[in-house]
């Protein structure tokens, strides 16, 4: 009972005792925020990461793809525990390619990855219509113009045909006629938003967002010139600006264009044949069991099969360990609050020394003075625990407006924002990290209490009444 | 006044104590002897570093002896475990010292209910609490600080510091209350004041006290003086006392004699058989034994 009231009592009286609140409090805040920070980073990251790349996916190890796709999905849906786990497929057929557009009058020219895809069960899929930049789009996904860039498109000038000349070698068979495209049935082209876009740090809009500078307008005309199926031969043909896609991971951005499928294949000759089919799950944590199967089905097929964290393996390997890395050293904070407590916890024994004696000449065993100073350690590690994450999570939810205000009144750029395509910091509040911090801290402190407790508790009764 | 026959309330045979200060062995106690009775108001007189302080100490186990035993109520309590010697201190001994050690942090009321806080656990407290508070309160008020119960020891006087700290050693009745110097820190007003209160404790209320105290003028009014020198009972020297009914005083070997002080707190002896008479008191010295 004395134990409680003493601490309760030293708690209130010991300035000294404040400052090892702060030390625990400071530390656990900051600990709170650089996790809540560095958790929201990486779950963003992750989030764009996974973005185009479905769950899993089944992959050709060849630009030719492979044939009967259907068939394929088939036997997929066929299979029992595929069928169960198995949300929606949507075939798929990717190949590099170069962009071609004239921007003031100045030729263009970028590598990109041509993706064809099938609108509607690409969507179902996911990581594709949820990042059109038209909202009227991402309900309904589709390769057609709307009124303004259908009016745009017919306005231009088209520009004379391209002379392509196919490069190789002079005794090479000559390459296939390409297939002429008719000017008026263009076929629509979504672009990756960087693509089309430049950021341009001088043009600042008011409210200190950055602006993006339009390179291609929808209904603006792009040539993609590609190779075909199994030969290679160089292919390209005209297409219309229809759509942006921004998924805010700039690999992406500045990489992916989306035609339809069936034209796309058309154009490679490879018709009824696709690269790779994109499977979603019902739940992802089955994802290795589905994995195993599609492997057991499609063994004489030479198909990869891949969930998207197989694919973005080295990368995700890389934010793991820097998170571990960086709560570590961050660690390393709460032990100096630690080393804080410890000097003034002896500094407090000292200086109830007499106090102890007193304690002891009224019947305290040495354990009852051993428990009032862990007792306060305790007490001191969970107020500035409990206080320093109250101030981190205030601080997290908050950080947005801490940044603002810190650059406006220091005029420097804390979080530039051309550097990443968000807009916000982004902050994940993760309760398991928390609970860890608060865990951790409180356990230092008591940790660190218990030498000076050991101290007081065996200090000998007489001298200690003595103690001047 | 043959009191050998009552069983003593609390008992020193032979009691050595030596103090280390690096290499250097001090031997402050040399084979200490001492009975005290039940209801006896006993004072220890002697030189600083007589012993006196640490007698008391290892009579109210703060303290180990090297040799010896101690014995209360007819339990040898010097060889006891920890767990039992922190059980005596709460319950059977009642310290007050020369500085009240006080807690600061706590109340008056509070620094008296300390001994029943450690006695306590935090379950069984709710159901003492209400009890507690009145003792301790009727407490205060026997000692005469009723009106401040609330206050800090630094908002204290001495002398009522002192009376918060003798109301903090009765709180758990205890068998024998121990006092080192309680007015020595104290001014000769409130140091009278606190002797009045322990007598009244004594003869009221029966409260046993063994009072260390280098104030002959105090140790006149106790029942008896033990006189430690070097390390030993001075059986020689003056000791004092007065049995205010008789006069009388026994030795630890039973003899009686009469004792008391002259103006100059000269000790003076004599024994049943009339070594000194008042009239001419015979004036003795340290290390002179009368003659018999």
């Amino acid at each position: 009972m004395y134990k409680l009231i003493l601490c309760w009592r030293y708690l209130k009286t010991r300035y000294l005792a404040i400052v090892c609140v702060v030390s625990v409090m400071l530390g656990v805040a900051t600990l709170i925020v650089v996790n809540s920070v560095m958790g929201g980073f990486s779950a963003k990251l992750r989030d764009r990461l996974h973005g185009l790349l479905s769950d899993v996916m089944l992959e050709a190890y060849d630009f030719d793809g492979f044939a009967d796709p259907e068939g394929k999905m088939k036997r997929i849906k066929d299979d029992p525990l595929l069928a169960k786990e198995v949300v929606a497929m949507s075939p798929t057929l990717e190949i590099f390619a170069m962009l071609q557009f004239q921007f003031r009058d100045t030729p263009v020219t970028k590598t990109v990855r041509l993706v064809g895809v099938d609108p509607a069960s690409r969507s179902a899929v996911g990581g594709f219509s949820e990042y059109l930049t038209d909202p009227e789009r991402r309900e309904k996904p589709n390769f057609q113009m709307d009124a303004t860039a259908k009016e745009r498109f017919d306005r231009q000038k088209r520009p004379e045909p391209l002379v392509f000349t196919p490069l190789g070698h002079p005794d090479d068979p000559p390459p296939p006629e390409a297939p002429k495209p008719t000017p008026r049935t263009t076929q629509g082209a979504i672009l990756g938003y960087a693509i089309a876009h430049f950021r341009d740090r001088q043009a600042r809009a008011e409210d200190g967002s950055t602006r993006d500078r339009r390179t291609l307008q929808p209904g603006d005309e792009v040539v993609l010139t590609t190779v075909s199926g199994a030969k290679l031969a160089p292919v390209y043909d005209r297409f219309a600006v229809v759509d942006y896609f921004k998924s805010e991971m700039s690999e992406y951005d500045s990489q992916f264009i989306f035609v339809p499928l069936e034209h796309l294949q058309k154009l490679r000759s490879m018709e009824g044949r696709v690269t790779s089919i994109q499977i979603r799950l019902r739940d992802y944590n089955k994802a290795p069991a589905v994995v195993a199967r599609l492997k057991e089905l499609f063994v004489q097929d030479s198909l990869d099969v891949q969930t998207w964290e197989e694919k973005q393996g080295a990368v995700l390997a890389a934010i793991r360990v820097e998170k571990g890395i960086l709560n570590i050293l961050l660690f390393l904070i709460i032990a100096v609050a630690g080393f804080g407590i410890l000097a003034i916890f002896s500094m407090i024994v000292v200086e109830k020394t007499r106090d102890i004696g007193i304690l002891k000449s009224l019947g305290a065993s040495n354990m009852g003075v051993l428990q009032i100073f862990l007792t306060y350690g305790l007490l001191l590690g969970m107020i500035g625990a409990g206080i320093g994450t109250l101030m981190g999570l205030a601080i997290t939810v908050n950080i947005n407006e801490i940044e603002q205000f810190l650059a406006r009144s220091t005029g420097q750029d804390i979080f530039p924002r051309d550097v990443y395509y968000f807009d916000r910091i982004p902050t994940e509040i993760q309760p398991m990290a928390i609970a860890f911090v608060n865990l951790g801290s409180v356990g230092i402190a008591v940790l660190f209490s218990i030498l000076p407790a050991l101290r007081a508790a065996f200090l000998h009764p007489v001298r200690a009444l003595r103690f001047e | 006044m043959p009191a050998t026959i009552n069983t003593p309330v609390l008992e020193a045979r032979q009691v050595r104590k030596t103090y280390m200060r690096g290499a250097i062995a001090t031997e402050v106690l040399k084979g200490v002897d001492l009975r005290v009775e039940a209801g006896e108001f006993l004072s220890v007189v002697g030189a600083s570093g007589s012993g006196k302080s640490t007698l008391l100490h290892l009579l109210g186990t703060l303290d180990q002896a090297d040799a010896g035993e101690v014995w209360l109520d007819g339990e040898r309590i010097d060889q006891a475990g920890a767990r039992r010697r922190d059980k005596l201190r709460n319950k059977s001994f009642g310290f007050i010292f020369q500085f009240y050690h006080l807690l600061p942090e706590l109340s008056a009321l509070e620094n008296v209910l300390a001994p029943l806080y450690i006695a306590s656990s935090i379950l069984s407290w709710p159901f003492r609490r209400a009890d507690a508070i009145r003792r301790a309160r009727a407490l205060l008020e026997r000692v005469g600080l009723g009106h401040r119960l609330d206050h800090r020891p630094c908002e204290l006087s001495g002398g009522e510091m002192q009376r918060a700290a003798i109301a903090r050693a009765l709180i758990n009745s205890p068998r024998v209350l121990l006092a080192d110097e309680p007015t020595g820190n104290l001014d000769e007003d409130a140091g009278a004041d606190i002797a009045r209160l322990l007598r009244a404790l004594n003869t009221e209320e029966g409260l046993t006290i063994i009072m260390v105290t280098h104030n002959l003028e105090m140790a006149r009014t106790t029942d008896r003086v033990v006189r430690l020198t070097h390390g030993r009972v001075d059986l020689s020297s003056p000791i004092v006392g007065l049995k205010s009914a008789s006069g009388g005083y026994h030795l630890p070997h039973g003899e009686d004699v009469s004792v008391h002080l002259d103006s100059r707190d000269a000790l003076l002896v004599s024994n049943g058989a009339g070594i000194s008479s008042p009239g001419r008191p015979e004036v003795f010295g340290v290390g002179h034994l009368p003659q018999r």
